[in-house]
Formats: C-alpha cells, structure tokens, sequence
C-alpha cells in the first residue's frame, strides 16, 4: 500500500516562532497513522498545513501524488481528504442530522437552482444515506436534536459522523477523543474508529495525547517536539526507545 | 382609509427589503449595512428603463434585478478577502459611494431633483392606478418574495448559508465553497432588493436619492434586529413594527412636527441599543 | 500660485483638523480594540455647549471652551460608564458594540435634535482675527487647528511613549486578557484612554463650532471621518492616524481643481472603499489586526 498523504520539508513560522521545522510526514493508505506529541510540538499547525488552512514557508504537501500545497480547503476535501479539528466547529445552531447532511458532497449533476429552491429533506437519498451515518456512530435517535443541546462526548461522535459524511477516503482526526472518560474512549470511540478503518477503507491520521489509544490503534506514530520529527515507526518499537521514553512516555 | 391603504403598501415593500437583508444578516451572517444601496439601483435602473426606454413593469423590474445582483459583485469580491468585522464598514462604505453617485450623476439620475412622472405599473395590459389595485400588486410580488426566501431557508445553499454564519472555517472543511456560496448571497438578496425598489419607484410615480440613504439602510437594520435575525415571521414583525411606529408618532398631540425626525430616530435608536444590550437575536431570532 | 497657495493653507487646516479626530479615534480604537462609535454623539454635544456657553453666558470663548473640554470629558465618560461598557461586557461580537455604541450615539444627536433643532449654530464673538503671511491669508481659528493638532500629536505621542499610562494602554490594546493576569486594571484603563480620545475629538467640535458651526448630525459626519483617517492611515498605528486625516483633509481640498465640489464626500468615500478592499491596512497600520485561522 502507497503513502496517501506526504508532506516533504515543510517549514512554517509564525512571526519569529518556527513552528515546523523540515516536516516530513507519510501517512500509509487504509491504515491509522498517529501524531504524537507535547503541547506546542506543533501537530495542529502541521494539521493546518496538511488541510491546507496554512500555507507551507517552504516545503510540499502530496495527496494521491497532487501537489496540494496551495490548493484551497474545500478542494482538498473534493480531493478526498477532510479533517476534523480540536474545538469541535460544529453548527450549533442546526441538528445533528442538519449537521451530517450539509456535510455529503453535492451531486455531480445536479440542478442547482434545486440547490437554491429544492427542501433539502426531499432529497431522499441524501437523508438515508445521511441516517446510516448517524446509525454507524450511535447517534440515530438524536437526529433531530440541536447539537448545542448534546452531550459532549455525542458532539465528539457528529464530528467524527461529519468527517464520514464528505465522504473523504483520508481523514485527518485533531484530538477527537479530547476530554472523553475512558469508557467512552473505549466503548464508543475506539471501535468506531477501528471500524471506519478496516469496514470503509478508510485512511487515519490521528492527533492523540492518549497514549493508550495511540498504542492500541495506531499502525505508525510520528513523533514532533518543537516543530521537529523527532521519531516515526512502529509504535512497540518506539516504546522501547529509552530516549523517547523520557520526552514523551 | 386611504392612509392605510398607504401604510399597508409600505409595509409590504419594506418587508422585500428587511427579509432580503435577512439572507445577508440573518442566514449568512454578513452585516452588509448597504441593503438601502442595492434598493437605489434598483429602483433608478427600473425607472429609467420605464421612462426612457419604454420598457413595461415586470421587464423593467426582471431588469434591475439583474443589474443589482451584478452590481452586488462590486462589494461581494473584495469583501471576501477582508476579515468580518471590516464588513460593516466596507458595506458602509459602498452605501455612501452609491449614494453619493445618485446624487451626484447628474445626467443619469437629475440628482437631488429626482425623477418624476415614472409610469404607473401595466401588467398584461391591467393598469395598476389606484391604490387598492396597488396594494394587490404588492402583496403578490411580496408574497412571491417570501414564498422564495423560505425555499431558500429550507434548502442545501440556506443550510450552507447558516453554517457560514456559524462558522465559516467549519464551513471550508466539509468541502464547501465559501466564496462562491457569499457571492450568490448577495446576489439573490441585492436582487430581491431591486423588486422593492421597482415597487417604491412606480407607487410615487417619483424617486430620490435620499430614499436610498444610510438612514435607510439602519432603518433596515433596526427593522431586521428587533423582528429577529434568521427568521421570516421575526423580519415581518419587525417590519411592521418599525413601519407602523413613526405613524404613530403623527397622533402624539402636542409633538411639533419639526420634531418627528429627532423623536423617530431616538426611538429607532433606543430599540437598537435596547436589543444590543439585553437581545440581540431579536424577539423571535434563532441565534446570536 | 497664489490659488495653489491657498489651497494648500486650506488643505493643511483641514487635514490638520482631520488628523485630530483621526488621533483621538484612534486612541478610543486602540485601546478598545473595538469600534466604539459613542464620540460622534459626545462630539454633537462639545459643540453645542460650546455654542451655549458662547451665545449665552458672555464668557470669554477660550473659558468657554475649556468648560466645554471639560463637560466633554464627564460626558464621555458617563457614556462609557453607562453604556459602553455594559455593551461590552455582555456582547461578544464587535458588531453588536458597533451597532450598540452607534445608537448610543443616535441617541444623542436625536436629543439634541428635538432639543435645538437642526439649524446650524455657531459661537462667534465679534470677526474672524485674521493673519496674513505675504499673500495668503488664514483666520485666527484655522491657525489654532494647526497648532493645536501639532500639539496634540506630539502629546499623545509623548503620553504613550513615555509615562507608565501611556505603555499600560498599548499593553493592553495588544493583549487584554494578559494584562489582565499582569494586574493592569484594562476597564479602568480602556476608559481612561477613551476619555482622552473623545477629548481630542471635542477639541475639533469646539474648533469647528466657532469656526462653521455645528448641527445635529456633525458628530456622525466627523465621526466618518475619523474613521476613513485611521482606516487610511492604518489601523494600530497612532502616527498613521495623523497621517491618514492629513492626507484626506488635502485630498478633499485639492480635488476642488479638478473635481466639482459635490464629488468631495463621493471622492472620500470612495477612496474609503478602495482602501479597504485592496489595502485594509492602510499606510502605516499593524499587519492582520486580528487573523482568520
């Protein structure tokens, strides 16, 4: 299986802060990449430069071999990569099932004054598809339920339903198991993730600080400190780095 | 009776107004404080294609939608690149520009002299004269105008337009167009706008420049924030509140007339600050 | 030559009166980081009182004038105390501050409206002093615009650059919340500095009032121009904002030679719009004020 995702030297900084340093990342297709490290490594800028939210000082980002360094965020997602991020962005002012629907990828052909004046909820085919997502991630009966009105950790299952719902092959996940309790993670989360990986052929990219989670589903860690790849491989091995053990584990 | 009938037909043309600024302030989020702009071209472009080129009211009318919406590119395209809160004051900017082009285009527009004598509405032939026949006219276009804003509201480009208020960044990353998505905003509420000033110009057969100034376009404001961002029943309550109220003003027995300007724009102003302080979404608005 | 000359006498008194508002909203805007538009209406009242003062007390007009700075000091910061602030705590959106302080300041022109009426009024004693300097003639008002926006900028610049007062309000205009943790009392501080701009901007109201007049709505009208001098000179920038209304007080006055009077408010706005669709941030102005991602 090729590389999906690459991204080679990246340099990015903010003012006089270097926040990536010479990045190179791969992320392998149909598997779960993570990315570790302490706050301020510099994983949600990288993140930014991978979506293309920033663009690079230097360096290139490859999607499917497309250089995609300069390309606009909604293109990439058309590309098929879509990204979630660490303060949830959900609307919450629409329904979890609004959410989901706004979220799938327009027709090829479609009319688009049916865009303008056509109901959404007519679109019948859109709706099921969108209630299967919402079943895939246990979030079914509350379809109808203003996510300002959810849980927490429900809000935390929209953003990963959203993610299905564009429809991307990659996904690139910020922190989607931030302030869950372990039972959550592990019930809810883990699974669901581990099924969108083997059940639709999906692709992962994951920042995580749970490094039990990292452990349990990742194929591949890269490690960043300060802007800097600092390790990449598999993660046994690099549990029994001595070096890494002491920066991060 | 007669000056009902007057209130009622003001009302309607206003509503056109405040529900199509509702798309710009209410579903997307942008405060283009310039709706008043978009009325004026509108109104001028059917006028003079009613006056000086024969045209009948519904060409005239379909005509000057067209031109508004283009000429709502002007403010859309730059106003993209700047951030949201430079809005204001770059819509502000352009209401004054457009304003002071009325005024001052002597050739195209007779300035502060305004134009006169427009035709009255012909629609198949049926003269719309008197009042009543009028405000037939304008229930029907302000019905149409409504029935649209709420197909609008209730399809895939309306939710991608709330999310946009929402959140323009989460927006990006489901794969939608931004840009595209604020461009056509504009340019289907700039166009609605041009319907209520198609109205405006053939109702007093006269048009000028200050019915299309910055007072008008707060007052649109004013109308939309207290009837309530982002719904249609709150744009018509506000309407015709905020309508309705100077009228008042006329039976208040010992208020000199001199005075009605100062005594309307305190009230306007205080329900501004009012719903600034205590509610900003207005009385029936969805969301902040 | 002599026409150029003249002109160029006007255009400095315009900008010089320009840059004053632009100096004094520019201070209001810097600190608060937010468009808070309650000085048009504090600026309609300076005015006024100056003229009632004037007209009707038989006080020496430079007395008069200090009272009225006075009364536009309390004014301003009874505003602030009563509304602005009450407007920023609850609202997190600039918009709603904006639009709040505008009706703030509709209020208050509509009063004085209601009040006085819409005439314009001016607080003259006696004829203009008039100066000559070779051919060109400038009146004794239009000298004291000058010098005093001179003044002016070199004490605010002094004010900021130097004392303690000065740096606590530009540490707090480029990050509030840490001033906050450092111990600067940032509310105190905001409408101390807001005072002080709408000071500024009272000065021009006395200014204007004996020299043109003042009417209800001037405080709106100099309020947009203090807004096109910062937005032309670049938001976060305090010289900028001198430099901004300099250039537009010129501009309006020069475009006399080739533009027919009327066009000027079209000429400033459109240059107001061009400014902020291709260079939002102005001549001198701070780079991304406030950034998207």
């Amino acid at each position: 299986m090729g590389d999906i995702l690459v991204g080679k030297s990246i340099d990015k900084s903010f003012g006089g802060l270097r926040a990536l340093n010479q990045v190179d990342v791969q992320v392998e297709e149909e598997k779960v990449t993570g990315l570790i490290g302490p706050n301020g490594a510099g994983k949600t800028t990288l993140f930014n430069v991978l979506s293309g939210f920033i663009k690079p000082d230097k360096g290139q980002v490859l999607f499917k071999g497309i250089d995609i360094s300069r390309t606009r965020p909604h293109e990439i997602v058309h590309l098929g990569m879509a990204r979630s991020w660490q303060g949830l962005r959900l609307f919450d002012n629409l329904t979890a099932l609004e959410n989901i629907v706004m979220s799938m990828p327009r027709r090829k052909n479609g009319n688009p004054l049916k865009l303008i004046l056509g109901s959404w909820r007519k679109d019948t085919e859109k709706v099921e598809k969108a209630h299967e997502i919402l079943k895939a991630i246990n979030m079914d009966p509350r379809a109808g339920h203003l996510v300002k009105e959810l849980s927490y950790a429900e809000q935390k299952l929209i953003v990963i339903g959203r993610l299905l719902a564009t429809g991307a092959e990659a996904l690139l996940l910020d922190e989607p198991t931030s302030g869950l309790d372990e039972k959550t993670v592990n019930d809810l989360i883990t699974p669901l993730l581990k099924n969108i990986v083997s059940q639709h052929k999906k692709t992962i990219f994951i920042v995580e600080h749970s490094i039990k989670l990292v452990f349990n589903m990742c194929d591949c860690v890269i490690c960043l400190n300060e802007g800097n790849v600092v390790a990449c491989g598999d993660p046994i091995e690099l549990r029994t780095d001595k070096e890494l053990n002491r920066a991060f584990f | 009776m007669d000056y009902m009938l007057h209130i009622a037909i003001m009302i309607l043309i206003n509503i056109i107004l405040v529900v199509s600024f509702n798309i710009l302030l209410g579903y997307t989020g942008i405060f283009a404080l310039c709706h008043a702009a978009f009325y004026g071209i509108g109104a001028y472009t059917a006028t003079l294609l009613m006056k000086n080129a024969g045209f009948s009211f519904f060409s005239a009318m379909i005509c000057a939608m067209g031109l508004t919406a283009v000429c709502s590119l002007i403010i859309a395209i730059p106003g993209l690149r700047i951030h949201w809160d430079y809005m204001v004051i770059f819509a502000f900017s352009f209401q004054m520009v457009i304003y002071h082009l009325i005024l001052n285009w002597m050739d195209l527009t007779r300035g502060p002299q305004g134009i006169a004598g427009i035709p009255a509405a012909t629609v198949f032939g049926f003269e719309f004269v008197t009042k009543p026949s009028f405000l037939l006219l304008c229930m029907i276009l302000c019905f149409g105008v409504l029935y649209f804003v709420h197909r609008l509201e209730k399809s895939f480009f309306g939710l991608v337009l709330q999310g946009i208020r929402d959140d323009q960044i989460a927006v990006k990353s489901i794969g939608k167009d931004v840009t595209l998505h604020k461009i056509v905003a504009f340019a289907i509420a700039a166009g609605l706008a041009a319907v209520a000033g198609s109205l405006i110009a053939v109702y007093i057969s006269y048009i000028s420049p200050g019915y299309f100034d910055l007072h008008m376009s707060v007052f649109i404001v004013i109308a939309l924030i207290f009837g309530g961002l982002g719904s249609i029943p709150g744009a018509i309550l506000g309407t015709i509140v905020l309508t309705a109220l100077p009228e008042l003003l006329r039976f208040i027995p010992y208020l000199p007339s001199t005075m009605l300007g100062g005594a309307r724009d305190l009230i306007y102003a205080s329900i501004l600050l009012f719903f600034m302080l205590f509610r900003p979404q207005g009385i029936m608005g969805k969301s902040d | 030559m002599d026409l150029i000359l003249s002109l160029l006498v006007d255009g400095i008194c315009t900008g010089a009166r320009y840059a004053i508002l632009g100096m004094g909203f520019a201070l209001i805007f810097n600190t608060q980081r937010m468009f808070d538009l309650s000085f048009g209406g504090v600026y309609t009242w300076t005015g006024f009182v100056f003229w009632l003062l004037a007209a009707f007390s038989g006080l020496p007009l430079t007395l008069a004038a200090v009272l009225s700075l006075a009364f536009c000091l309390i004014l301003s910061y009874g505003v602030q105390k009563v509304y602005v602030s009450q407007l920023r705590k609850k609202s997190s959106k600039s918009v709603s501050i904006m639009l709040g302080s505008m009706a703030v300041m509709m209020i208050m022109e509509a009063v004085v409206a209601i009040i006085w009426g819409g005439e314009i009024r001016v607080a003259r004693t006696g004829d203009a002093g008039i100066f000559k300097w070779g051919s060109v003639q400038i009146s004794d008002i239009k000298l004291y615009t000058i010098v005093s926006a001179l003044a002016l900028f070199l004490l605010v610049e002094f004010v900021f650059m130097r004392t303690p007062l000065g740096i606590k309000s530009r540490a707090i205009a480029s990050n509030p919340r840490l001033s906050l943790v450092v111990g600067l009392d940032a509310e105190k501080i905001v409408i101390l500095a807001t005072c002080f701009g709408c000071a500024l901007v009272g000065l021009d109201a006395v200014l204007v009032c004996a020299d043109t007049g003042v009417y209800p709505a001037i405080g709106f009208q100099s309020m947009l121009i203090a807004f096109m001098a910062v937005i032309l000179g670049g938001i976060g920038s305090f010289e900028g904002a001198f430099l901004g209304g300099m250039i537009i007080g010129l501009v309006r006055t020069f475009a006399v030679l080739r533009f027919p009077t009327l066009w000027q408010e079209l000429i400033s706005f459109a240059v107001l719009f061009f400014i902020i669709a291709f260079k939002p941030n102005g001549l001198l102005g701070i780079r991304d004020w406030k950034s998207e991602v």
